[in-house]
């Protein structure tokens, strides 16, 4: 359903098809170009490389339960990264997706202990919904101060970001505070109120739920007049505008969707792994969603290859401290040189585009 | 004493200094006058270091030099004002002059009296700013100011106390470039004046000793627009009288205030069946007005179309009013380039049958419609699946055409729209314009090039500093009149 090609082009011809080759060529580059580079500081911290790989691909990859894991950290990635992307799309740089996470989460446990008696789809459905709204008002602030006023976001998302750790924080510590418990959280969801696994695996509901999320994004941006006009606000707002285009309104629709996925990914986390909203809880989803909207090289499709790989290394870090005795930063080292590289090549390509523009 | 020695400077295909030799004298105020693209600022860039000549060499004294950056030419005392000021906007006037290497406590002569070197840069005026530009490019203690169009940005008042200054500077003996387009004000301050003309000297004149007279003035301007053409005019419409209908009418059309006000009640009227152009050197309002009379910048005053009052409404009304709007800006806001041609022709009809089908965009429909029009307007190469930037000038301004045109307007707003183009395209640009007033619709083109809107115009006015004169028949006007209206107003 996810369809390929960009809204570059009507996606048939040689030279698009090119653009995205070497796009997809440059994106494995970063992946290898990263691989090589966690050798390297795996030989320096005296592990072998070989045997570290080894390890850790036999743990993850090679095994049921390490390929089941990964599924179930893609899960929120998928669902980040295609926040990351819509706001994207119209030029809009979303730091803010941990805040709205938070908020979502938050809003997702305090609707489901409301609907405990409603019934599983009602009480998912409710909290999903919760999850959105809360998400998307979070994001709203921030839209409105870049849409009206053009306000960076950038600034505006990373301060909205703490202030929704704080004020989650202090929600559930004090009037959301579940009193028969010691710990600051919201009350635990029953697990047989939880999203269901799929089979006899870890997995969950919520993939699905993703998958869905991001085929109804695909389509959306690559199939539709919406799509396109948010295409036209992102790659040139000045011609967007001449050609009639609302470029302001569209930067704060697609800033509030962003925020509103956000806030699902949150509640896809209290709904399945969690079952609470505990205090502090800090979801860094922000950055690796980041590395994986330009590793998927700002393509739906992608997203969906590079929250597996990014969810390869959120499980990495829990297992190779025990198998092989690597550190956890070890993996956060990997996805900041992943960010890294991803940019060089960007401003490879646009240096070589300047080359070309040179000559007046 | 500097010469520039038969320097050649070429960007790609164009030649913007072809064999151009010119001596500056100690002590003189030099105007290079020319149009835009004339080759000033090349030379200029040349002379201060910042471009490398591909051919020519320069000379100080009679001592040839070579310099390989700004650095060299203020070494040689040639110090050098840009249009756009290199200011830090955050500084104090004191601290920026610091930066510059000013040592004194005392501000320099010329600010002193002016202000106390305690403001904020970005306070400042803009003559203000630019008195600061000057007063650091006299730090160096330069025999030669060169200043590329000091006056763009002025007010006419602050162009007399720029004038008063420079004269103060030529009085100490440094030689003053002042580069103009405007005929007017490199008369009022210079002891000699060169005309460029396609990267060439086209005339120089000296100042007599009972000042410039309109002979050499008359001169002058010949030398800035070269010579008539022999004519290459097309069939106009044949004079009607009487009752016309009126397309599109401004009355008394200005900028909002605040900013720059650009444009300057501007009242005109374009009839069905007529092209009419505004003809113009570069800089006088163009965009402004094409944006305001295309409904996409508001303004005071009032804009009817069909007779029907547009004024205040948002593009989109203009759009299905029948106003057609072809910017001058073609890669920064007339293409997306990085999206393909087809994706390019289809925009402002998105939301049209066929391309629309409930909210979903027919790809296919949009296919067939884009090899249509490339195949219609010549586009090249033919394929409308390649990104807009791939495409040359001309083909991306036969594809904003197409996009245009596929909106039939009654209306044509057209800035610059044969601008860099060669003839054949040029000849499809105006072909196509006619095609819409033989319609009955009218088009409105603001021109730099006043032989062209001559040759293909049934009316034209002229455009200077904001202000529009009367937009009069083409054959019941003068050439001349024009060019030097086009100058010197009227």
């Amino acid at each position: 359903m996810v369809a390929v090609g960009s809204m570059t082009g009507l996606g048939r011809r040689v030279p698009i098809a090119r653009r995205g080759i070497s796009g997809l060529l440059e994106s494995l580059l970063a992946v290898a170009g990263v691989l090589v580079l966690g050798a390297v500081l795996l030989a320096i911290t005296g592990h072998d490389p070989v045997v570290a790989y080894r390890e850790l691909v036999s743990r993850t990859l090679l095994r049921p339960t390490g390929v089941q894991e990964i599924l179930v950290r893609a899960t929120p990635l998928l669902l980040a990264g295609c926040a990351v992307l819509v706001a994207a799309k119209v030029g809009v740089w979303n730091i803010g997706i941990d805040g709205q996470v938070l908020v979502g989460a938050l809003a997702g446990a305090i609707t489901a202990d409301a609907l405990t008696g409603a019934g599983r789809p009602w009480l998912w459905l409710g909290a999903a919904l919760a999850g959105l709204v809360a998400g998307g008002v979070w994001g709203l602030v921030p839209a409105l101060l870049r849409a009206r006023l053009g306000i960076n976001e950038i600034v505006t998302t990373i301060m909205f970001n703490y202030m929704a750790m704080s004020l989650t924080a202090w929600l559930v510590k004090g009037p959301l505070r579940d009193p028969s418990l010691v710990v600051p959280q919201t009350t635990v969801i029953d697990r047989a109120l939880r999203l269901p696994t799929l089979g006899d695996t870890r997995v969950h509901l919520g993939l699905v739920v993703a998958l869905l999320v991001t085929g109804v994004l695909g389509w959306v941006l690559q199939r539709t007049v919406i799509g396109y006009e948010l295409a036209v606000t992102g790659a040139n707002p000045r011609a967007a505008r001449h050609g009639l285009i609302p470029v302001a309104t569209y930067v704060l629709v697609a800033f509030v969707a962003s925020g509103a996925i956000a806030g699902l990914a949150g509640v896809n986390d209290v709904l399945s792994t969690k079952g609470v909203f505990q205090a502090e809880w800090n979801p860094s989803y922000g950055l690796p969603a980041f590395a994986l909207v330009f590793l998927a090289r700002r393509q739906v499709a992608g997203l969906v290859p590079a929250a597996l790989f990014l969810g390869l290394l959120s499980y990495g870090a829990d297992v190779m401290p025990r198998a092989a005795g690597v550190a956890p930063a070890f993996f956060e080292v990997l996805e900041g040189a992943l960010l890294v590289a991803l940019a060089l090549g960007a401003w490879a390509r646009s240096r070589r585009g300047q080359l070309r523009e040179d000559a007046p | 004493m500097l010469q520039a020695h038969e320097i050649t400077k070429r960007y790609g295909a164009v030649v913007a200094n072809d064999r151009l030799s010119i001596d500056i004298r100690p002590g003189e105020v030099l105007g290079l006058l020319g149009e835009n693209g004339a080759g000033k600022s090349t030379l200029l860039s040349v002379i201060s270091g910042m471009v490398a000549p591909d051919a020519g060499e320069l000379a100080v004294d009679g001592e040839p030099v070579r310099f390989h950056g700004p650095d060299d030419a203020i070494r040689h005392r040639i110090g050098m004002v840009y249009q756009h000021f290199s200011l830090v906007p955050t500084f104090t006037v004191r601290e920026q002059l610091r930066l510059a290497g000013w040592r004194a406590r005392e501000l320099p002569g010329l600010l002193r009296g002016e202000m106390s070197g305690d403001e904020r840069i970005e306070t400042l005026s803009l003559g203000e700013q630019q008195r600061v530009e000057i007063a650091k490019a006299l730090i160096a203690n330069p025999r030669y100011l060169l200043l590329d169009e000091p006056t763009s940005i002025l007010a006419p008042t602050e162009v007399a106390r720029l004038f008063d200054l420079l004269a103060e500077i030529r009085g100490q003996g440094v030689a003053v470039v002042l580069v103009t387009h405007k005929l007017r004000e490199a008369i009022a301050l210079s002891d000699r004046i060169v005309v460029l003309r396609r990267g060439a000297v086209a005339d120089t004149a000296e100042r007599p000793a009972s000042g410039w007279t309109p002979t050499i003035e008359a001169d002058l301007l010949g030398a800035m627009f070269g010579e008539e053409p022999s004519g290459t005019s097309v069939p106009r419409r044949p004079e009607q009288d009487g009752d016309v209908g009126v397309l599109l009418a401004a009355r008394g059309v200005s900028s909002r205030p605040g900013g720059h006000r650009r444009v300057r009640d501007v009242s005109l009227d374009v009839r069905a069946g007529e092209i009419c152009a505004i003809a113009g050197i570069d800089g006088q309002g163009q965009r402004e007005l094409a944006e305001i009379l295309a409904g996409y910048r508001p303004a005071d005053g009032q804009i009817t179309v069909r007779g029907r009052r547009l004024t205040g409404q948002p593009a989109p009304a203009f759009t299905r009013a029948g106003v057609g709007y072809l910017t001058d800006d073609r890669r920064g806001e007339g293409g997306v380039g990085a999206m393909s041609v087809a994706l390019n022709l289809v925009l402002k009809r998105q939301r049209r049958a066929p391309f629309s089908r409930r909210g979903v965009l027919d790809r296919q429909a949009v296919r067939q419609d884009a090899a249509r029009q490339v195949d219609a307007w010549g586009i090249s190469p033919p394929d409308s699946e390649l990104p807009m930037d791939a495409l040359s000038g001309g083909n991306m301004q036969k594809t904003l055409l197409a996009r245009e045109m596929a909106l039939a307007p009654t209306v044509l707003v057209a800035n610059k729209p044969t601008h860099g183009l060669d003839a054949r395209t040029q000849d499809l640009v105006w072909r196509a314009m006619r095609d819409i007033t033989e319609r009955g619709g009218g088009v409105l083109v603001l021109a730099t090039d006043l032989d062209e809107a001559l040759a293909r115009a049934d009316r034209i006015a002229v455009i200077l500093d904001g202000r529009v004169s009367p937009l009069a028949p083409v054959p019941s006007t003068d050439r001349m009149t024009l060019a030097r209206m086009m100058v010197a107003g009227w």
